[in-house]
């Protein structure tokens, strides 16, 4: 039979607080998220906020923008303390880990703890909010169907959604400057950047504005824009 | 009576996905009744059905199995190779769904660009990869233009996949296998050594060179990859004359964490080919180490992000 390691979900920490963990039949402990999904083994990056030298290992704790998660090293591992100990607070990091409870709360058994590069961080928010939009897409068109067995899942979903949009909304803008600059190398009319982005009218003509008060697009003829050289 | 059921419904839906387009609720009706009015074994009656009306049926190189093929598919020459024994030729075929190398010890009219409708062909592994042998039964006409893709595959997609060659991937690397980095290979068998020795040769000479074994991830699923001396000297951003004067092959541990520090959470682009051997690995030819956010993740964002703001 083929083994395929797990995968590794990349999820918000609003999310991973709020999951339940299970066992399956084969001893292995998995993560039941709000959204439905399952997973054993997680990726957050975010700010380090602080590590404690417990009595033979590290705690850390990473706010990933949303919330704080907490996660423990193991102390087997003298080359993942080593990496730990040259770590500063406020640093940008990643980890993998596996999701387990320790009393009420669900935090993670570090696998591999490394620092990032902002560009990174930018990666792994936009394939975050990816994948939580999609489970978030695919329990709503089972909704009236989870309502009647769990009916405290509206509000849950709610919450996640706004907090999840939030964040969603700042980096949008930031992506669609990036996509507008691109196209706009060649004159293109308004209709033409709206059907290419395929996003709604109102933020693409906010962007858009704020982008021609500052004076990195112009606007050669009524309606088409283009990039400054 | 119960595994019965089981393995027909089993085959059942194999055969659907198979058929695709091609299947109607007679084929079904013949299945049921080679199954239970004639007692044909389910494997038997399945093959039957296949060689019955799959002959008209087109393939696509991403639907290839091992094995003969009477079916058409129709490829464009991507290029050709001559040389070595006189009448071998080698080189890879292209449609839109990907890329397949071939091999041919009869000498067929092929030139790059050309494009061909191949019948009767074989598909074997060749060092691990799924390759289309020309035998002396196979047949080749040209053919209308066939268009060239290579799409950009999730790593979930590549396993259900049976030809992976040369695949476009993206992901992170978030997990990296030792040993690592800085390596010596035995100079006669080109494996690694362990404690100083080869596994087969006790007392031969040794090598420097580097290599890196990771994991890949992008979110649905995972690989173990390999990268060669360059593609690693690539993705580190460092000569193996670098690494040597920082003093890497004396201080193991020092060069795994230095090793980790750099690599881990690291986005690359990559084309790589999957070989099947005792297990699944990845062997990199090319990579990008990205200076500015993907466009492929752009593009993914906004589908996902309008949608959940429009509802």
């Amino acid at each position: 039979m083929r083994i395929i390691r797990e995968p590794a979900m990349r999820i918000f920490s609003v999310e991973l607080k709020l999951s339940e963990i299970f066992e399956r039949g084969d001893n292995s402990f998995y993560l039941l998220t709000p959204l439905g999904s399952a997973c054993n083994r997680v990726y957050i990056t975010g700010v380090l906020a602080e590590k404690k030298r417990m009595k033979e290992h590290w705690k850390l704790e990473i706010d990933d923008g949303l919330g704080i998660v907490e996660c423990l090293s193991t102390k087997y591992s003298s080359i993942q303390n080593r990496i730990i100990e040259g770590l500063k607070t406020t640093e940008l990091i990643g980890v993998v880990g596996k999701p387990r409870k320790f009393g009420e709360d669900v935090k993670l058994r570090l696998e591999e703890v490394f620092s990032i590069r902002e560009l990174d961080r930018k990666i792994w928010v936009i394939e975050a909010i990816c994948s939580a939009e999609n489970r978030l897409r695919a329990i709503e068109s089972r909704r009236e169907l989870l309502e009647s067995h769990y009916p405290d899942l509206k509000k849950r979903i709610e919450e996640l959604k706004a907090s999840i949009g939030e964040l969603a909304s700042i980096i949008s803008s930031e992506l669609l400057y990036l996509a507008i600059k691109k196209l706009l190398e060649e004159e293109r009319s308004h209709r033409e950047l709206l059907t290419e982005l395929n996003v709604p009218e109102n933020i693409l003509n906010e962007v858009i504005e704020e982008l021609l008060l500052k004076g990195e697009i112009y606007e050669p003829r009524a309606g088409i824009y283009k990039r400054v050289a | 009576m119960r595994g019965i059921r089981e393995e027909f419904s089993k085959a059942l839906e194999e055969l659907k996905a198979e058929f695709g387009e091609l299947w109607s609720e007679e084929i079904e009706g013949e299945l049921v009744e080679l199954v239970k009015r004639y007692k044909v074994p389910i494997s038997e009656a399945s093959s039957v059905l296949r060689r019955k009306h799959l002959k008209e049926k087109k393939l696509r190189i991403s639907e290839l199995s091992l094995g003969f093929h009477e079916e058409p598919i129709r490829v464009r020459v991507l290029n050709v190779k001559r040389g070595g024994n006189k009448k071998r030729v080698s080189g890879i075929f292209g449609d839109e769904s990907g890329l397949i190398p071939f091999i041919s010890h009869i000498e067929y009219q092929l030139e790059e660009g050309k494009c061909f409708e191949l019948r009767n062909f074989l598909v074997r592994r060749w060092k691990g990869i799924p390759t289309i042998e020309l035998v002396k039964d196979s047949s080749l006409q040209l053919s209308s233009p066939v268009e060239i893709r290579n799409p950009l595959l999730k790593i979930s997609e590549l396993l259900k996949r049976n030809v992976n060659f040369r695949v476009r991937l993206i992901g992170c690397i978030l997990s990296l296998k030792m040993p690592s980095g800085i390596v010596r290979r035995c100079s006669l068998c080109g494996r690694i050594l362990r404690n100083g020795r080869c596994k087969e040769h006790e007392n031969s000479k040794s090598y420097l060179d580097m290599r890196l074994k990771f994991i890949l991830d992008d979110g649905s699923s995972s690989i173990l990859a390999i990268a060669s001396r360059k593609i690693s000297e690539e993705i580190l951003g460092m000569s193996l004359e670098e690494c040597i004067s920082e003093g890497w092959e004396k201080r193991r541990e020092k060069a795994e964490i230095e090793l980790k520090k750099r690599l881990l959470g690291k986005f690359i682009s990559i084309e790589a080919s999957l070989i099947r051997a005792s297990e699944e690995i990845l062997k990199i030819e090319r990579v990008e180490v990205p200076s500015d956010i993907p466009s492929i993740l752009i593009e993914r964002f906004f589908e996902v992000y309008t949608h959940a703001d429009n509802s």
